[in-house]
């Protein structure tokens, strides 16, 4: 097929199923409650003994501290990823809390959350 | 010798019909309130990756074409072009995928390559299309050559592959369920294939195949989906991003990061990029096989059933 007319087909084909999804209502990001997150949390680490489920205030992630220390569950579009906190790099500022991975398939999680939240997800989590 | 011999390019032939076959899939989920589930930014980058792939093949395709027609220079071999030669090349280049496909899952190289693939969480006819963009550097067009060197023309190889590639799109699905037990024996069908994108440890490393599901049961790879073993889609360690470019380059990286740390001896460099995904010179990692027994370790019960034979 002639270049000239695959990529204008492949450029509306995404462009309209993209917009068909979303219209549909089906960009809506994963909410977690405590029992979801934990739930989550274990889909990803079965081994890991829970101890703890701080979820944040939107709910579209939580800290989970856990026997084999503290992590971070989040959402990815409908389902989930999670992540220890061992080797992240923690930047908190005005938004919310940020942790930088050097792993280029989660590079930074993101997590808005007023600072007196913060504080108390810091104490929570104890040094990285 | 048949030099210039050429067949429809039949995977751009058939993009229209990957577009009206997501969107009659996407009809039947919402209608019939069932039957799989799709997400905005997932179906984005599974389709800019597939279009990538297209790109990449563009791209880079001279180079394997120039190392098939070396090779056809080479072969006294010609089994000409008739229909029943297009078949057998068709049975024998499906035995090829089974085993560059194996590979792909052992070989942490060819991983690299192919496990933006397996990076969706969801299983509907866009997973189909979240195809690799370096599946050139992982050299294995080398698997094509017996094929090339018995005297299949390479353009004829390409078109089988290509044919391959299109039938393996319908059976990214959650809509269809089992089928007729002659064609869930005999061919690669949307259950077979679930459960090879499966990563709960029962579905880790199983049905390589592309058409014939035949190479599985006879080289011992066959996993039954399982009906009290829900497939959990995706990766055992799942990306947070849906930046295609990351998807497409993050195994390369952790790869490479992986083979250049500083202490390692050459033989654990080596490993790095042979063994399979999972393997850590200090043990840090986990390989499915690991994976497999830790499991066993918790639910002995499902030990001797399959996947955990």
């Amino acid at each position: 097929m002639p270049l000239h007319i695959l990529g204008p087909m492949v450029v509306i084909g995404v462009l309209a199923i993209a917009v068909l999804l979303h219209l549909l209502g089906l960009s809506q990001r994963l909410r977690f409650d405590a029992g979801s997150a934990r739930q989550a949390w274990l889909r990803h680490f079965p081994d890991a003994a829970i101890q703890d489920v701080f979820v944040a205030p939107d709910g579209h992630a939580a800290l989970i501290l856990s026997s084999d220390g503290p992590g971070v569950v989040f959402a990815m579009g409908a389902d989930s990823a999670a992540k220890f906190l061992r080797g992240a790099e923690l930047q908190p500022d005005h938004k919310g809390l940020h942790f930088r991975y050097s792993d280029i398939g989660t590079p930074v999680i993101s997590i808005p959350m007023p600072s007196l939240q913060q504080d108390r997800w810091i104490k929570a989590m104890g040094p990285l | 010798m048949t030099d210039k011999l050429s067949y429809p390019d039949v995977v751009n032939m058939a993009v229209p019909f990957f577009v009206a076959a997501i969107l009659i899939e996407i009809t039947w989920i919402l209608v019939k309130g069932r039957g799989g589930r799709y997400e905005t930014r997932d179906a984005v980058t599974s389709l800019v990756m597939g279009a990538g792939s297209v790109a990449s093949g563009i791209l880079l395709g001279f180079i394997a074409w120039g190392f098939f027609m070396v090779l056809w220079e080479i072969t006294p071999l010609d089994l000409g072009t008739s229909v029943w030669v297009v078949l057998l090349c068709f049975v024998l280049d499906d035995l090829r995928y089974y085993w560059v496909h194996r590979f792909g899952h052992r070989i942490r190289w060819v991983w690299a390559s192919h496990v933006n693939h397996h990076s969706s969480q969801h299983y509907n006819l866009t997973t189909a299309l979240r195809q690799t963009w370096t599946g050139t550097f992982t050299f294995m067009m080398v698997m094509r050559a017996p094929l090339i060197l018995l005297g299949f023309h390479p353009a004829m190889v390409l078109f089988a592959g290509g044919l391959n590639l299109i039938y393996q799109f319908w059976i990214h699905t959650e809509a269809i369920g089992k089928l007729p037990r002659w064609v869930e024996a005999v061919m690669n069908t949307p259950s077979h294939h679930r459960a090879h994108h499966g990563r709960n440890p029962r579905y880790l490393d199983c049905n390589y195949a592309g058409v014939f599901i035949i190479w599985d049961r006879l080289f011992g790879t066959f996993v039954p989906e399982t009906d009290g073993d829900k497939v959990d889609y995706g990766l055992v360690h799942n990306l947070g991003t849906f930046n295609p470019l990351r998807v497409a380059f993050h195994e390369w990286v952790g790869m490479l990061r992986d083979m250049m740390q500083p202490g390692l001896t050459l033989s654990q460099r080596v490993k790095y990029a042979v063994l399979p995904p999972g393997y850590s010179h200090d043990g840090s990692r986990r390989t499915s096989e690991e994976i497999k027994a830790d499991h066993l370790r918790a639910h002995p019960e499902d030990r001797g059933t399959p996947g955990f034979s």
